[in-house]
């Protein structure tokens, strides 16, 4: 019982990161039709631009302080970063068939995951731990810091997300296009705008949490992939599209991962994401909240 | 317009097809190439990356001296990234188009294995200088060479100080492929036979690095030292790991726990880790010490057991083409059998090849278990690595 408790909770936070990385991916892809197989390359991105950032404004003496500015100047460069990219490339793919539009992705994960290698080298970097690696131990409950930080931090994200759809005019816009792209148009909503945001949004979610979990995981540059699979595999049990599913099917491939890791066969770990996805799909193919 | 471009086309392909030749035939009328299959990108990168700087230390030095049969050395590198189909293509590669009388390579055992049957059928020998699954060498294919021992004989080597040492519930922590599962299942068996226990044999995926899940089941299970079979990122992730799970247990085992971004990556989580290494650079002898300093005056780091693997492949090639008399591919063969090499860590001889143990494999040299101290990795103790 006490080894479930410890296993579900490191799935807990594990499935943040994931959900993290798949609210963007599944924003993408709901709103522009576009399946981006670089999205992981956010995640990598972000840890290593907190990684730079942070040791070219060390203004602070203390680790934490520097953390913080790390994760902050590392977010924003994603957000931009991810701007550039939806000017440069993405704006271009939107009308495009499926097809041609997620083999240009895979390209662009590729150029960026050796370009990442050319300009920081090919062997694992680690980010500081800001808050020492000693858990807090309660009973059963084992927690380290920085991992207790990443359950607050995803979900003050969540909350903030939810806010700015919900409560803001450029949430109703958002959507609104979600609904139907061309209405949108017609009602006078700028939808290029709306793509712009929701793209930058999501590439700063995914820096987030790659900048939280690479204080615990070495960064290598060609580790998005991994990051993109499990998002769309994240992506598709929550249901194309939804935010909501996103997050409840991020933490669920977590949780799943870990007891199945732990309880029936370690080296089965990443197989049993997958076999949950299959009985799932089986018996409600459009996803938890994904609609027929 | 329409002819300008045909005949520019015309020319283009002219000129590829006879620089193509011209290159070719000047490079094999000067140097001896040694195709190299290491990964060169990728998580595993950074230990294939100081192996191709030790390989080229080594050529360098074989140069300066007047080369082998009157002809420079020139290595070849491919990246095979440790993914197995990579490597074979890689190997094809070198052997098809660049015609190498010999393949240094794979690195991961996986990789090595795979090329193992492209070797064998082209009848090219293939030495390995890392790879120490003990499968490898207990199929011969009459091509295949280890420099270095199997996790079978390090196993046999090293249980008995590792009784001494109070392990008594060892859990394995390895990666999942060649390497990692013949760690877990060589020095398990060796552990369970000399009456201790393996609570739990754990095996994670090369691309996960959240291995918080194992490192708690091996607490849960009691452990009092984990063994791991691990490459850089994942020991910096178990050395950190195991901390914030707050597993007690000792940490040691195969992998790259001496290398300098381990050190860089792990920080302080580092310390009292013990490594089982091949090769590490504070070994006090005249010879090693001029090699790191040589090393260290270049790449501004220490050299890792891969730079040494890559160091003492190449010399042993050297050698081998000297008795051949030529690049011929079976000669090599032949002489690489009789190999006889002084290398930074011993004697290096090979088995022959219907040795009932292991064929074509090395021994004779010292095998190191290491300490790390404040970043430091320090010689808990050196065996013999003896005939199988």
């Amino acid at each position: 019982m006490e080894l479930a408790i410890r296993l579900t909770i490191q799935g807990l936070i594990i499935g943040c990161g994931y959900a993290l990385i798949a609210i963007g991916l599944t924003m993408i892809f709901g709103l522009m039709d576009i399946a981006n197989f670089a999205h992981g390359e956010f995640f990598v991105l972000g840890s290593y631009f907190a990684f730079t950032l942070a040791k070219l404004f060390t203004i602070f003496q203390s680790v934490i302080a520097n953390y913080f500015v790390g994760l902050i100047i590392g977010t924003i460069a994603t957000i931009i970063f991810g701007v550039i990219l939806d000017k440069l490339i993405f704006k271009r793919l939107r009308e495009e068939p499926l097809l041609t539009a997620t083999m240009a992705t895979i390209g662009l994960s590729v150029f960026l995951a050796f370009s990442i290698q050319a300009i920081w080298g090919h062997w694992p970097r680690q980010m500081p731990t800001p808050f020492g690696l000693d858990p807090f131990i309660w009973g059963p409950f084992v927690l380290p810091p920085i991992r207790l930080f990443i359950l607050v931090v995803t979900g003050l994200c969540i909350v903030v997300f939810h806010l700015l759809l919900h409560h803001t005019k450029l949430g109703k816009s958002v959507r609104a296009t979600f609904q139907n792209k061309e209405s949108a148009a017609l009602v006078g909503i700028e939808i290029n705008r709306v793509y712009t945001w929701s793209f930058a949004m999501g590439a700063g979610m995914a820096a987030i949490a790659g900048i939280m979990i690479s204080t615990f995981q070495p960064m290598d540059p060609v580790s998005g992939g991994y990051a993109t699979l499990k998002a769309f595999i994240v992506v598709i049990l929550g249901g194309m599209g939804t935010f909501i599913g996103a997050i409840v099917a991020g933490l669920g491939l977590g949780v799943a991962e870990a007891l199945g890791g732990g309880f029936i066969a370690s080296d089965y770990k990443d197989a049993f994401g997958f076999l949950f996805v299959i009985i799932f799909l089986l018996f409600r193919p459009q996803g938890i909240f994904g609609e027929e | 317009m329409k002819v300008f471009r045909r005949i520019m086309v015309f020319a283009l392909a002219l000129a590829m097809i006879v620089g193509g030749v011209f290159m070719g035939g000047v490079a094999t009328a000067e140097t001896i190439k040694i195709g190299m299959v290491q990964p060169l990108t990728g998580p595993v990168s950074f230990g294939g990356n100081t192996l191709l700087n030790g390989a080229r230390m080594a050529v360098e030095e074989i140069n300066s001296a007047g080369g082998v049969l009157g002809k420079k050395l020139e290595l070849v590198p491919e990246d095979g990234q440790c993914v197995p189909p990579k490597g074979v293509n890689a190997a094809e590669k070198l052997i098809v188009r660049d015609k190498v009388p010999v393949i240094f390579g794979g690195y991961c055992s996986s990789s090595s294995g795979a090329i193992k049957p492209v070797t064998a059928k082209y009848r090219v020998p293939q030495i390995t200088g890392v790879s120490t699954s003990p499968k490898l060498t207990r199929e011969s294919t009459d091509w295949f060479f280890r420099a270095q021992g199997t996790s079978a004989m390090y196993a046999s080597a090293l249980t008995p100080e590792l009784v001494k040492m109070g392990v008594k519930r060892a859990a394995f922590v390895v990666i999942n492929d060649d390497w990692g599962r013949g760690v877990a299942g060589e020095f398990g068996a060796k552990i369970k036979a000399s009456g201790n226990k393996v609570v739990e044999t754990l095996i994670f995926d090369r691309k996960d690095k959240d291995l918080s899940t194992y490192l708690t089941k091996a607490r849960s299970a009691g452990a009092d030292t984990i063994i791991t079979a691990c490459y850089t990122p994942h020991c910096i992730a178990i050395s950190k790991q195991s901390r914030e799970v707050g597993l007690k247990a000792r940490i040691m085992g195969e992998g790259a726990w001496t290398t300098a971004p381990f050190y860089r990556g792990a920080g302080q989580a580092g310390d009292g880790v013990i490594g089982f290494v091949e090769y590490v650079h504070t070994i006090d002898s005249a010879k090693n010490r001029a090699f790191v300093k040589k090393y260290k005056g270049r790449h501004k780091e220490n050299p890792t057991k891969y730079s040494a693997a890559g160091h003492t492949v190449v010399n042993i090639i050297a050698q081998a083409l000297k008795r051949a008399g030529s690049a011929d591919r079976t000669a090599l063969r032949d002489a690489l059998e009789k190999t006889n090499y002084d290398s930074l860590v011993g004697n290096f001889q090979f088995t022959a090849n219907d040795n009932p143990s292991f064929s074509h494999q090395a021994h004779g040299f010292d095998y190191y278990m290491t300490k790390n101290v404040s970043g430091n990795p320090e010689i808990l103790r050196a065996v013999r690595i003896n005939k199988p």
